[in-house]
């Protein structure tokens, strides 16, 4: 039993392997290394949603979906998960002008992602990230079930309350496991993600019909304690992430295993209420010159579009754009076309 | 989609040149004609010119775009190091011609000069100007292509370029700094906007800026662990604690004599008054130094009047917490007692009068009428005394300089080992007078009875 955690380790050590595509992250701007081929690959990949054909869009994402796992895993050198990302901003910002190349380094997928979301729409989060396809990919085979939930407007059951409480009871036991076979340090604080998260499950449980909309303002506290973080130079591990940086933390995993059980009741539960990342893009979203026009005098008010739409950002033909994470279920699910993907130059 | 003539013939020809140009270079030995880099634009090139024949492209960025990839794919490799340098440089640049292809078609031409000349600029400053900064400009031509199609996005685009070139120590700080006079600028509502006033403004606060840059250096650039470490350490806890208590004892003795002073003196007149009133501006005329040696002078235990009161009272003031309080409250009087008594001249006479016709005693009329009304002005008055107060250092100096406050444990940190050692604790001492500053703001305004009363008596 002892020796759980370090098989764990081994396995998934084995299994990412020392695996990026290039040998040092990369060789680039006069023989130094720098991540372009991060800035070529998620630049190609959020161009992609416009050039797909529309007839089969959703299976276009799925795959750009696992293309965008593949790159994180393989290309990407600097991403440390959401939380790190927002941190090596900082640092890479802090290089400006010192180690050019180191800067352009730590900032190119924030940056990238950033500026593909202000052109493009928030793309990143529908057809790219991977936490989300993780979450999105769980939570196709709990799909039915979370549908009938949402359609009947979320109500309480004992069912779900007992699973969230199994859950949690898992969780808090492995926890106690690995606190007591290994020293935790400050950068473990995924746990203290996936407790919320736990927590969060529990909330839902009773109350999400009146309080999803004002439990997701929770990730403008994350956002802001990821950035304070990151100015005190704290170190905060994020799920998912240990298949990219090669930290095998049992951390990371654990809180990965509780973001895909969660996705697994609540579509892309991380998505709504945790991602700080959200919180920029969905700014970024804001200013973006290409969004989803809805005419909502063609609506019928059938509900395919709500049906579809993994994080509730749409209801009756109207748009969240807060929410919205541009998967385009809701313009491919419309029988009336009231959804039209549009460019607007002078959008404020 | 109907297909014009021009979206068949511009792709095939620049597709065929390409193709062309690819097979000639390779045999005549300028490029390594199966490159996979090269491979793939050529491929690139295909699917865009299918894409605009079919109508899903519009021509104008595509042909530039299709124009751009062929460059690459012919002399890319001779300009990067390698391929993967040029395809992350196409990428860039692919985006900025789209931009700009997109910028001319939809907005101004005002909107692409700015664009254009943006673009310049940034190659002057990161290509000549600046060494090894390639990479930067990779970079910030992504910042720019996001940005450039809105003024505002561009203004705050080139706050940011501008802080991390130029500014280049206080990166951080300009940003912030630039940031703020931007914001305020650009949420200006319309009807009030006049030229004079927002020029006044700007320079306004550029100057306060410029003056606050110590401080809001001081704050960013400190690592927080020693901030941390600092506040750990018994001496500084002890400090910051002694300055807290002597400056909230002096602010209740002042708010206990100053402030009926202050409704006194805006409801009397007499002969002198203006004497009075110049006379309690001294403390702030006096240098604090001067102040200390005056009052030590008096009540000093070697003094004849200090002297006194250690004989009868035991009370001595050099040296000791009580000497402490007598220079905050020395320093900190005339803040109190001018806030206070605006606040009281702008409580109207009437409304008093109106309350003694209704049976109230004079005190009454005080506590229930001007009191509260005045409430707002005396609590600022207070809590900007208590500031004053607990940054007093010149007067304590001289009177007490043990046991230590905050402001003479920097003076002696400094002394004894330096600027650099002495830099957490100052941030430690900022952030804390920043905290109990918003805790006594908050306060203010959470406390139910002041705005309860405030509102009923207005």
């Amino acid at each position: 039993m002892n020796g759980l955690p370090d098989r764990m380790e081994e396995f998934l050590a084995g299994f990412f392997g020392n695996i990026k595509f290039v040998e040092k992250a990369l060789l680039g701007l006069e023989g130094s290394y720098v991540e372009l081929l991060t800035i070529l690959s998620l630049g190609l990949l959020a161009v992609l949603p416009t050039i797909v054909p529309e007839r089969r869009r959703q299976t276009w994402r799925r795959l750009n979906q696992i293309f965008g796992i593949v790159i994180f895993i393989y290309v990407v050198f600097t991403c440390l998960g959401v939380f790190g990302m927002v941190r090596n901003f900082f640092r890479g910002m802090n290089e400006i002008g010192r180690e050019n190349i180191i800067a352009l380094y730590y900032c190119s997928v924030p940056v990238t992602i950033l500026v593909t979301s202000m052109l493009f729409g928030p793309a990143f989060c529908g057809w790219i990230c991977p936490t989300g396809a993780l979450q999105e990919f769980a939570g196709m085979l709990t799909r039915k079930w979370t549908l009938r939930r949402k359609l009947r407007g979320y109500p309480f059951g004992w069912g779900f309350l007992l699973t969230a409480g199994l859950v949690g009871v898992v969780f808090l036991l492995w926890v106690w496991r690995l606190a007591v076979t290994r020293t935790f340090f400050v950068e473990d604080s995924t746990i203290y993600w996936s407790e919320v998260l736990v927590l969060l499950l529990f909330i839902l449980a009773f109350r999400m019909r009146e309080w999803d909309l004002k439990l997701r303002r929770i990730r403008i506290l994350s956002f802001w304690i990821i950035v304070l973080g990151a100015l005190a130079g704290i170190r905060i591990t994020s799920p998912v992430h240990l298949g990219f940086a090669k930290v095998y933390d049992p951390a990371s995993l654990l809180s990965t295993v509780v973001v895909v059980v969660g996705a697994l009741t609540i579509p892309n539960v991380w998505c709504r209420y945790l991602c700080p990342w959200r919180c920029a893009i969905s700014w970024a979203a804001r200013k973006s010159v290409r969004f989803i026009e809805s005419d909502v005098s063609k609506c019928t008010k059938c509900g395919k579009c709500f049906e579809g739409c993994n994080v509730d950002a749409v209801k009756d033909g109207k748009i969240n754009t807060e929410e919205c994470h541009f998967c385009m279920k809701c313009v491919d699910a419309c029988p009336t076309n009231v959804f039209t993907i549009k460019d607007d130059w002078r959008r404020k | 989609m109907p297909r014009s003539s021009a979206r068949t013939v511009i792709p095939l020809f620049i597709l065929a040149a390409h193709a062309a140009l690819h097979a000639m270079l390779g045999i005549g030995g300028w490029l390594r004609p199966f490159e996979l880099l090269s491979l793939l634009l050529l491929g690139a090139n295909l699917v865009i010119a299918l894409c605009l024949w079919k109508g899903s492209w519009d021509l104008p960025s595509g042909t530039c775009t299709m124009l751009l990839i062929a460059g690459h794919g012919l002399i890319g490799q001779r300009l990067a190091p390698d391929s993967l340098t040029s395809g992350a440089m196409l990428t860039v640049n692919i985006l900025i011609v789209y931009v700009g292809v997109k910028i001319y078609e939809h907005l101004s031409r005002l909107h692409f000069a700015a664009f254009a000349g943006s673009y310049l600029i940034l190659f002057y400053i990161f290509l000549t100007r600046m060494q090894n900064a390639e990479a930067l400009f990779l970079l910030f031509l992504m910042g720019l292509a996001a940005t450039a199609r809105d003024f505002k996005l561009l203004t705050y685009f080139w706050a940011i370029v501008l802080s991390f070139t130029a500014c280049q120590p206080y990166a951080w700080e300009t940003t912030f700094s630039s940031f703020l006079i931007l914001t305020a600028l650009f949420s200006i509502r319309d009807s009030n906007w006049n030229p004079a006033s927002v020029i006044f403004l700007v320079g306004g606060m550029a100057l306060l800026l410029f003056v606050l840059l110590p401080v809001i250096v001081l704050m960013a650039g400190e690592d927080p662990r020693n901030v941390v470490a600092m506040l750990k350490s018994e001496s500084v806890r002890d400090a910051l604690r002694l300055t807290a208590v002597t400056a909230t004892i002096s602010t209740v003795i002042l708010a206990a004599f100053c402030v009926p002073l202050a409704y006194a003196l805006s409801r009397l007149d007499f002969k002198g008054k203006s004497l009075l009133l110049a006379l309690a501006d001294l403390p702030i005329i006096v240098p604090q130094s001067a102040a200390g040696l005056a009052i030590l002078k008096v009540f000093g235990k070697q003094q004849y009047l200090g002297g006194i009161i250690f004989d009868a009272f035991g009370i001595r003031f050099d040296g000791s917490v009580f000497g402490i309080c007598l220079a905050q409250i020395f320093v900190a009087m005339p803040f109190i007692l001018k806030g206070s008594l605006a606040a009281f001249e702008s409580v109207p006479v009437a409304l008093e009068g109106a309350a003694r016709t209704l049976g109230a005693s004079s005190f009454s009329a005080f506590k229930r009428v001007a009191l509260p009304l005045a409430m707002k002005g005396v609590v600022a008055a207070a809590i900007l005394a208590w500031a004053r107060a607990a940054g007093e250092f010149g007067a304590v100096l001289f009177v007490a300089p043990y046991p230590e406050t905050a402001p003479i444990a920097v003076y002696n940190l400094f002394n004894s080992v330096g600027l650099v050692q002495t830099a957490p604790l100052v941030t430690t001492i900022l952030l804390f007078s920043l905290a109990m500053f918003l805790a006594l703001q908050i306060l203010v305004k959470l406390a139910p009875g002041l705005t309860r009363r405030e509102g009923s008596g207005a």
